[in-house]
């Protein structure tokens, strides 16, 4: 059998399992055209790669981690900024407990991608089904997960 | 073309060999060639066709013949040769076609020909042949070279199979009908593979997206109208205002009013301004939510006791510098300097030494700012926001109060002033409504539609292949069409010449022309003889009146087949040779034939019997006949007869 080619680091998609494709579709604000006043109410994200991260840590602090089925990518690695990086090769250091990962990019994002699945549950649940105004429950999912930080 | 002449040699009953010159003169375009039953007609008349086209031909066209090679002759030599040459001339070029047989299977055909400029070429069997078929092809051939059974079945009722294939092959619009089905066959194999390729889901998928492009234009048109008839409100609104402020009465209240919209108009905005704030800070929100993988990421990194990239910058200080912490010199070429450069070298400037500094910095920074920050900025942003609505609700509550006032004012015309007020505020909050779920469904087809632009594009690639047959489908089988328009324009066309051919001939040699008023052949090749009462009679015909209507068909198949093979030399002259063809006719159906039919054809060759021509019909057809030979046969046993040819008379 064929062995998988491996994509290159700089050519690497961050990838989204199939089944959620339709929701960062439907959560993330469109990047093709401006968004009308009534978009930015049921879009609550302004990109893809905001609710990848968002639901990165809620899959890493609600210790969800699902491999994807089938992986579909949705942006290039090059899109996160140099803290969102550092915010993943964290959170890869952390869950292998090892320094060395931070020189394998791809694992690295491979671990984020695995703990997005995780927690995009919850986004789904209590933002996208929940009734009301989608930032508002956006705001109160965040609200709840960082209620310390409020007081 | 014109047959010059036909030499046999060993050729059945023609023992040796044996020629026959036929007359090419104008006038005189006549031959006949008597013979008794028997004699050797019917084996001259195969030799025409053995030598044009093969022992395959005649035996599809006369089926078993028996032996070609004459008894005697082989009795004589096994291994003899027999052998047909004819000589013809056409378009000016003189040919001699030969077709020999070496006492076995095996055949030589060679073809001679030499032109007008007395250029001469030869060709030999196959080449050979495929030149034959050119100049003078089998299928019509068929309609030059006639047997008297042939011209008897030709028009005989129900033999519309016969007619239409001799119509078809003599004018070649076979040739057109075979073209057709060869398109239309490509057409459909084109649409089995479609058939096989084609998911049908295409068409699907662009009517699908058709529909939403449709309903998204009627949606965009809903949104203008209901704008329009908002701004149709604002104004009514906008006139009752000033009307309310003109009244004395009512002026404060209204100026009150006016100001509190005005106020909430900004206040509105700036609630806007901070939502917009919040979904900002909500979608960097993940910054927080790190917060406890910074913290152990960063546990780890130092228990891993990974020096950080200070000492690099700190080395590199130093040199730059050139002077130790405790303000000690470093020169240049000291110990101490290359120390320093050597331990600078050995850092992997990019390795995990490097990026475990850049990682914990970078972390460290974050969770002084974003990490910290975020959830500040959030609860202030939150807070603001949850004023402004106070402020807001109060104002409304307010302006509430004054509608209530104005609406309960002592005075009629006030009252009715803001009962229509409130009847536009009403509508435009109703058209925004309405407007805001038109933009909703619009948002859900502009979804629907980039899906389904994803879906068409992945279908398109599948169907990259099948468009290209759909293509050409589509053009064979459109070429296919007009081919068959052509061939049935062609082909009736073909059919209203044949009849205009056929009348006057036919009318020319049957005895009691008046009697017959038209001749038609119809689009099922049904040859239909029209009396003077309108019935067709064909089916009533007598054999002999039937032979002279075949016998005018043939020479109009004759005329046109000419025109046809020959579109540019129309005058180009053709042979027709017929085997018996007076044998079924009454005395006065001869006579007639044999005085109008030499005018048909250019050059005439008639097989006849003595029964068949004599008394008035020899003498009406006298002055056309430029040869005359007898063929003369001895029997030699029971089995075998030998034939020699006399000539009678040659001009």
């Amino acid at each position: 059998m064929e062995k998988e080619k491996q994509p290159s680091v700089e050519q690497y998609r961050i990838s989204i399992d199939d089944s959620h494709h339709s929701t960062y579709q439907e959560l993330a604000k469109r990047t093709d055209r401006e968004s009308t006043e009534k978009e930015q109410d049921i879009r609550p994200f302004e990109s893809m790669k905001n609710l990848f991260l968002l639901a990165t840590f809620i899959g890493y602090n609600s210790d969800k981690r699902l491999p994807l089925k089938r992986g579909t990518g949705i942006f290039n690695w090059r899109g996160f900024s140099t803290d969102e990086v550092s915010l993943l090769d964290a959170l890869a250091v952390t869950v292998t407990n090892e320094i060395e990962v931070l020189n394998d990019r791809i694992r690295i994002l491979q671990i984020a991608e695995e703990y997005a699945n995780g927690g995009i549950l919850q986004i789904e649940e209590e933002v996208r089904d929940m009734p009301g105004d989608r930032i508002d429950n956006l705001v109160d999912l965040l609200a709840n997960w960082i209620q310390d930080d409020l007081r | 073309m014109k047959i010059n002449s036909i030499t046999l040699k060993n050729f059945r009953s023609y023992y040796g060999e044996q020629t026959l010159s036929f007359t090419i003169d104008e006038d005189r375009h006549v031959t006949v060639i008597h013979g008794a039953n028997g004699a050797g007609k019917t084996s001259l008349f195969i030799a025409f066709n053995w030598c044009f086209y093969g022992t395959s031909f005649v035996q599809r066209k006369f089926g078993n013949i028996g032996l070609l090679e004459n008894r005697r002759a082989i009795r004589e030599d096994n291994s003899v040769e027999t052998m047909v040459e004819i000589r013809f001339t056409y378009r000016g070029t003189q040919y001699c076609v030969r077709r020999s047989n070496f006492g076995s299977n095996v055949t030589n055909l060679s073809l001679r020909s030499n032109n007008r400029f007395g250029l001469k070429r030869e060709y030999f069997d196959d080449d050979a042949s495929e030149r034959i078929r050119l100049i003078f092809p089998e299928s019509v051939s068929t309609h030059f070279f006639f047997d008297g059974e042939q011209i008897y079945n030709f028009t005989k009722p129900g033999n519309e199979e016969e007619i239409e294939h001799a119509v078809r092959n003599v004018l070649r619009i076979e040739e057109i009908n075979r073209g057709c089905q060869h398109l239309a066959d490509i057409a459909s194999e084109y649409r089995r593979e479609l058939n096989r390729k084609s998911t049908g889901n295409l068409k699907k998928l662009r009517d699908e997206m058709k529909n939403l492009e449709s309903n998204q234009n009627k949606f965009d048109k809903d949104i203008e109208k209901n704008k329009a008839e908002i701004a149709a409100a604002e104004n009514l609104k906008q006139k009752i205002d000033t009307r309310l402020l003109a009244i004395a009465s009512a002026r404060k209240l209204a100026e009150e009013r006016n100001s509190i919209e005005k106020e909430l108009q900004g206040m509105n905005g700036d609630r806007k301004d901070k939502l917009s704030e919040i979904r900002g800070l909500a979608n960097k929100g993940f910054y927080s939510l790190a917060k406890s993988a910074i913290r152990k990421s960063l546990e780890i990194i130092e228990k891993n006791d990974v020096p950080s990239s200070i000492p690099k910058v700190f080395l590199q200080e130093l040199l730059n510098q050139t002077k130790c912490l405790c303000g000690r010199p470093i020169p240049h070429e000291s110990a101490e300097y290359q120390n320093i450069v050597n331990l600078l070298n050995s850092a992997d400037a990019t390795g995990t030494e490097y990026l475990v500094g850049e990682t914990q910095n970078n972390l460290k920074r974050l969770l002084n700012e974003q990490v910290k920050n975020i959830p500040i900025q959030l609860q202030t942003t939150s807070n603001d926001l949850q004023e402004l609505e106070s402020k807001i609700q109060a104002k409304d509550k307010r302006l509430e109060k004054i509608k209530e006032k104005l609406g309960n004012f002592n005075d009629e015309e006030i009252n009715q002033l803001e009962e229509a007020r409130k009847r536009h505020e009403s509508d435009i909050r109703e058209l925004e409504d309405k407007i805001t779920h038109t933009r909703g469904r619009i948002e859900e087809i502009n979804y629907k539609i980039s899906q389904l632009k994803i879906e068409i594009d992945k279908e398109d690639k599948l169907n990259a292949e099948t468009e290209q047959l759909s293509r050409r489908h589509r053009l064979t089988d459109d070429a296919a069409n007009a081919m068959k328009e052509i061939y049935e324009m062609h082909a009736t066309n073909m059919r209203e010449q044949i009849q205009e051919e056929v009348r006057p001939i036919f009318r020319g040699l049957i005895k009691n022309a008046d009697h017959f008023t038209e001749i038609t052949l119809k689009e099922n090749y049904k040859l239909l003889v029209i009396d003077a009462s309108g019935d067709d009679v064909l089916p009533e015909m007598s054999a002999g009146q039937r032979q002279v209507l075949s016998l005018a068909f043939i020479g109009s198949l004759a005329k046109m087949a000419i025109r046809n093979m020959i579109p540019n030399l129309e005058n180009e002259p053709f042979p027709i040779v017929m085997d018996t063809p007076f044998g079924r006719l009454s005395k006065e159906h001869r006579e007639t034939i044999a005085d109008v039919f030499p005018e048909i054809a250019d050059q005439l060759v008639l097989f006849v019997t003595d029964e068949e021509l004599h008394g008035e019909a020899r003498t009406k057809l006298e002055s056309w006949i430029g040869a005359e030979y007898e063929l003369k046969f001895t029997r030699e046993d029971e089995k075998n007869t030998t034939t020699t040819i006399k000539p009678i008379s040659i001009i």
